[in-house]
């Protein structure tokens, strides 16, 4: 099976290195974006869509919802699995992740064997 | 026998100008001390990487902040404010956008982006304002609202989000101020450290040559413009010694109205904001202060020496010169409006200290200047001070205001490091250096010509400033 | 003024003259005062000048401190992060703590479960426990604070002596870090004591409390918390009610009823906050009742409660309250009808052009609106 690639996108460098850590230990091949101009360039560029993608809500230029709505709206980009990070208390913007079109949401802080049977079950 | 008592006359008056001249300066020794001195303090407590433990102690202690957008004719850039102001990281608070009564497409260019809703809320109306003509509502961000009111000028405005807001603290925000994602949580921190704390303001730098996208800086950067440039090294200095220097002693009577947190019950209490003043951010202050002395009220308006919002410089002199003049008389009238303050019983630092020096080194100091100049320049002319002494004298003010703007320069270096190349700190010492040199006296001469202004009651003609009449950014750094 | 000071004053001028006319650039026949000024200035010059030249040192100080810190960092993030680096973990220096506690709070705020645990390991044996001790007993308020912190978190047993003064510190952000870390380490023994100052002590958030509480063994609130709601009097205040979700559902729906029947009397705050609390069929009519309250925060309440519980039955009391004079009244029962269960849309938009409300009809609206964007 060839290596997965996983494309996370974050603005906190801490956080992201933490994840990128957990997800390459585990033998992802991970890609990785700061800000929500940054990802939309990604999405329109030539370079072939991840297997799945991890992206924070809060961001800087364009929040997590925008970037779901032009990933979608990319037929390239359109059944790639998305999973949404949001910060503690702001559960209600998960619902409005979900009812966008992301596939699963994890809060941080994240746990991290929760996220990784996650990014199992939907790159199966 | 003539000729003598006016030897004495010219002496005597010199003498007066040369007391004025020391005293003005070991005020700013003073204060470049007291300045000096909390930075290191502050620093020590809030250490420029630290944001992240300040976030983690004070987690479930921040209280919601109300962060009011009075807007004006800002069709072209309230979708960018907006969304700058949504991306701000505070776990609780709120964007109430004002529209002032724009003549353009303010309203319709938020509503098509944000899904407003009209929204039939009834608030109380504690303080006059206006009439409001509706409320929106976004459905996207449950945390914004937009209220459009008739046009009554940007204090006016900022009432109506005052009475809207529902969170304890306020944050006034100029609509082109240019924010950090973690300006809310740096200049709440007072707040939650000492609780009498009913103000807090933060420092204001230029924007122009900064790197900025859809209201967020993205990086720093010195603007190539000279007169903005001029400007960057002015509000170091302003900033850290008008400002950082008085608030030890809980002496500040100036928060910037470009970024500015208040305790909301405190300012409604006072009165809010008000219209009929030309620098309504200053008044509120120097009010609050008269009003906690009044009823002994202890009480704590501090300022935060932490960078935190970014305003555009104008870099015409007719648009510089006219915010200058606007400043002046300002400040002016909300000294005399307040001037029962002044050496006032039980006044504190503000009383004793803060107001005469802003009185006497700050409002009437270019008459002082001016008056000084043309006097020695007489005495030149009369033979009765040598052309050496005269020049030595001027080169001594030059020196020592250079001297303030390098050491400006260099707390910066020890403290934040806003500019971190060397170049960069290059070009300010040589900005610092050329500042006194031009720069200040063209100040002078505006401010000279504000208070004019005010003594004369003359309506003041506004300045075309960058957007319309009654609408000029209040980021003041005297 | 005497003679002799003013021989001296002679003798001091004097000398002043002489001395002066030594420095080049001092004009020979110029007067006392500008001999002054002409110092002042040239010590001035100067000033600006060592300014510059301290300027352009320090910066070059701090940009080499800066690199150092920031790899620094690296490497202690790398070492956090790669457990098998055990047993070579670089020894923490009291100087790097604040930077070092900044750096874990955001490493710790990202992660939960084992690989936390494994950090955890590999930061105390870096030496954690000696500075915290140090700092606790003697730091700034600051250090005291980031210790506290972390003694719980790194669940540094030796601190808890240190923590228990702090515990009453004046200032809540420090006497709630530390006793938030007190029961990290040790909740059988300190739980029992710091319950009735965490459900009372009014300068703690909510929020923070119920933190706490939940990350306490269930078994140990389950036994403790219902007795001293149930207990209070008159009645617990709305705070305490709002942990009740930390309870397993027959407790809560016990102690709900107990405190409801014991007092007549109760604060509206409370009552509202235990309204909310009610998540059974059986305590419904309670909710229902509460909808006719003549204190509208009861009844915003009561709404919450049906929002969550209505039915269609429902539908007439909503409706009848969509037409209240209290903006929140209004606003939460267009919430509760759009989210009752089985109702269409085809009613709810009736109601919204029929209501005889205006201010009624607006709200539905806008709850009909906000439905249909999510």
């Amino acid at each position: 099976m060839p290596t997965r690639r996983i494309l996370l996108i974050d603005d906190d460098p801490i956080f992201s290195t933490v994840l990128q850590h957990v997800l390459s230990r585990e033998g992802y091949q991970v890609e990785q974006l700061a800000d929500g101009r940054a990802a939309t360039e990604r999405v329109h560029s030539e370079t072939p869509p991840p297997d799945l993608v991890v992206s924070d809500i809060m961001l800087p230029f364009l929040d997590g919802f925008q970037l779901v709505a032009i990933m979608r709206s990319n037929t390239a980009w359109e059944r790639i699995p998305i999973v949404m990070l949001s910060a503690k208390g702001q559960e209600s913007d998960i619902q409005h992740a979900l009812d966008n079109g992301a596939d699963d949401y994890l809060v941080k802080p994240f746990q991290h064997g929760e996220l990784l049977a996650r990014i199992r079950r939907f790159l199966r | 026998m003539n000729q003598e008592m006016a030897v004495i006359l010219v002496r005597s008056v010199e003498f007066l100008f040369l007391v004025y001249f020391l005293l003005l300066n070991g005020g700013l020794f003073v204060l470049h001390l007291i300045a000096a001195w909390s930075v290191r303090h502050y620093m020590a407590r809030h250490p420029a990487h630290g944001a992240g433990i300040d976030r983690a102690t004070y987690s479930g202690f921040f209280p919601p902040i109300g962060v009011i957008v009075p807007a004006f004719n800002e069709e072209a850039t309230i979708t960018t404010t907006i969304h700058s102001m949504m991306q701000l990281h505070y776990p609780s608070f709120e964007v109430i956008v004002v529209n002032d009564g724009s003549k353009d497409r303010t309203l319709e260019v938020a509503i098509e982006e944000f899904g407003l809703q009209p929204f039939r809320e009834v608030h109380r109306a504690r303080l006059a304002t206006k009439t409001v003509r509706g409320v929106y509502r976004s459905v996207r961000y449950p945390n914004l609202r937009f209220i459009d009111k008739e046009n009554g000028g940007k204090a006016d405005a900022l009432n109506a989000g005052i009475n809207a807001c529902v969170s304890p603290l306020f944050c006034g925000v100029d609509a082109d101020s240019i924010l950090q994602n973690d300006s809310l949580t740096k200049c709440v921190l007072p707040f939650l450290e000492d609780r009498r704390t009913i103000c807090a303001g933060g420092t204001i730098r230029i924007a122009n040559g900064c790197e900025v996208d859809q209201g967020l800086l993205l990086r720093s950067g010195l603007p190539r413009h000279p007169l903005a440039l001029l400007q960057v090294v002015e509000y170091l200095r302003a900033f850290l010694f008008g400002r950082l220097g008085w608030s030890p002693m809980n002496g500040l009577l100036i928060v910037s109205g470009a970024f500015g947190l208040f305790e909301r019950e405190t300012v409604v209490q006072a009165g809010g904001y008000s219209p009929s003043t030309i620098g309504e951010d200053m008044e509120l202050v120097v009010r609050l202060h008269r009003r906690m002395i009044e009823e002994s009220r202890p009480y704590r308006i501090t300022f935060v020496p932490d960078p935190i919002c970014w305003t555009e410089a104008p870099e015409s002199l007719k648009v510089l010169g006219s915010q200058r003049t606007r400043w002046q008389r300002g400040l002016a009238e909300s000294l005399w409006r307040h001037r029962s303050l002044l050496f006032r019983p039980g006044s504190g630092a503000v009383g004793w200290f803060s107001f005469p020096y802003m009185l006497v080194f700050e409002c009437i100091e270019p008459v002082v200047e001016v008056g000084g100049l043309v006097f020695f320049a007489l005495c030149v002319a009369f033979g009765l001070v040598g052309w050496s002494e005269a020049v030595l004298f001027l080169g001594l003010v030059q020196a020592l205001g250079m001297l303030q703007t390098v050491n400006a320069v260099l707390l910066e270096e020890v403290s934040y490091r806003t500019f971190p190349a060397t170049r960069q700190i290059l070009t300010m010492i040589a900005a610092s250096v050329l500042e006194s040199i031009g720069y200040r006296q063209l100040n002078t001469w505006w401010r000279l010509k504000g208070l004019v202004q005010w003594a004369t009651g003359r309506k003041h003609k506004w300045g075309k400033m960058t957007r319309s009449a009654a609408w000029s950014s209040g980021a003041s750094p005297k | 003024m005497t003679s002799s000071s003013e021989s001296s004053w002679v003798v001091f001028t004097g000398n002043w003259m002489e001395w002066t006319a030594r420095i080049p650039g001092v004009a020979p026949g110029s007067s006392w005062s500008s001999r002054m000024g002409f110092l002042l200035f040239v010590g001035t010059v100067l000033a600006v000048v060592l300014f510059t030249v301290s300027i352009l040192a320090l910066h070059f100080l701090n940009d080499r401190r800066l690199r150092r810190e920031k790899a620094w960092k690296d490497r202690w993030l790398l070492q956090l992060l790669d457990p098998r680096a055990q047993g070579k973990v670089e020894p923490l220096h009291e100087a790097q703590f604040i930077a070092f506690c900044d750096l874990w709070s955001q490493v710790d705020g990202s992660i939960r479960g084992s690989l936390r645990e494994e950090m955890i390991e590999a930061v105390r044996r870096a030496g954690t426990q000696e500075l915290c001790v140090k700092f606790l007993r003697k730091g700034t308020f600051r250090e005291k604070l980031l210790a506290a912190g972390l003694s719980g978190q790194l669940r540094i047993r030796e601190t808890i002596e240190h923590l228990l003064p702090l515990a009453d510190s004046p200032d809540p952000a420090l006497s709630l870090t530390a006793c938030h870390s007190i029961l990290r380490m040790d909740a059988d023994a300190h739980f029992r004591d710091f319950l009735p100052r965490l459900l009372e002590n009014e300068l703690w958030p909510v929020a923070q409390v119920h933190e706490i509480l939940s990350e306490m063994p269930p078994e140990l609130v389950s036994s403790r918390l219902p007795s001293a709601l149930v207990e209070w009097e008159p009645a617990p205040p709305a705070r305490a009610v709002r942990m009740l979700d930390l309870l397993p559902e027959d407790l809560r729906a016990q102690v709900i009823e107990r405190v409801f029947r014991k007092s007549a009397e109760i604060a509206p705050e409370t009552e509202a906050a235990l309204l909310r609390e009610i998540r059974s069929p059986e305590h419904l009519p309670l909710a229902r009742q509460a909808l006719t309250s003549s204190r509208w925060p009861v009844v915003v309440a009561a709404l919450h409660t049906m929002a969550r519980m209505g039915s269609r039955e429902d539908v007439p009391m909503l409706s009848e309250l969509l037409g209240h004079s209290e903006w929140w009244v209004r606003y939460r029962s267009a919430q509760a009808l759009v989210r009752l269960p089985g109702i269409r849309p085809i009613e709810l938009e009736l109601l919204a052009t029929r209501h005889p409300d205006r201010y009624g009809r607006d709200m539905l609206r806008f709850a009909l609106a906000e439905m249909g964007m999510r």
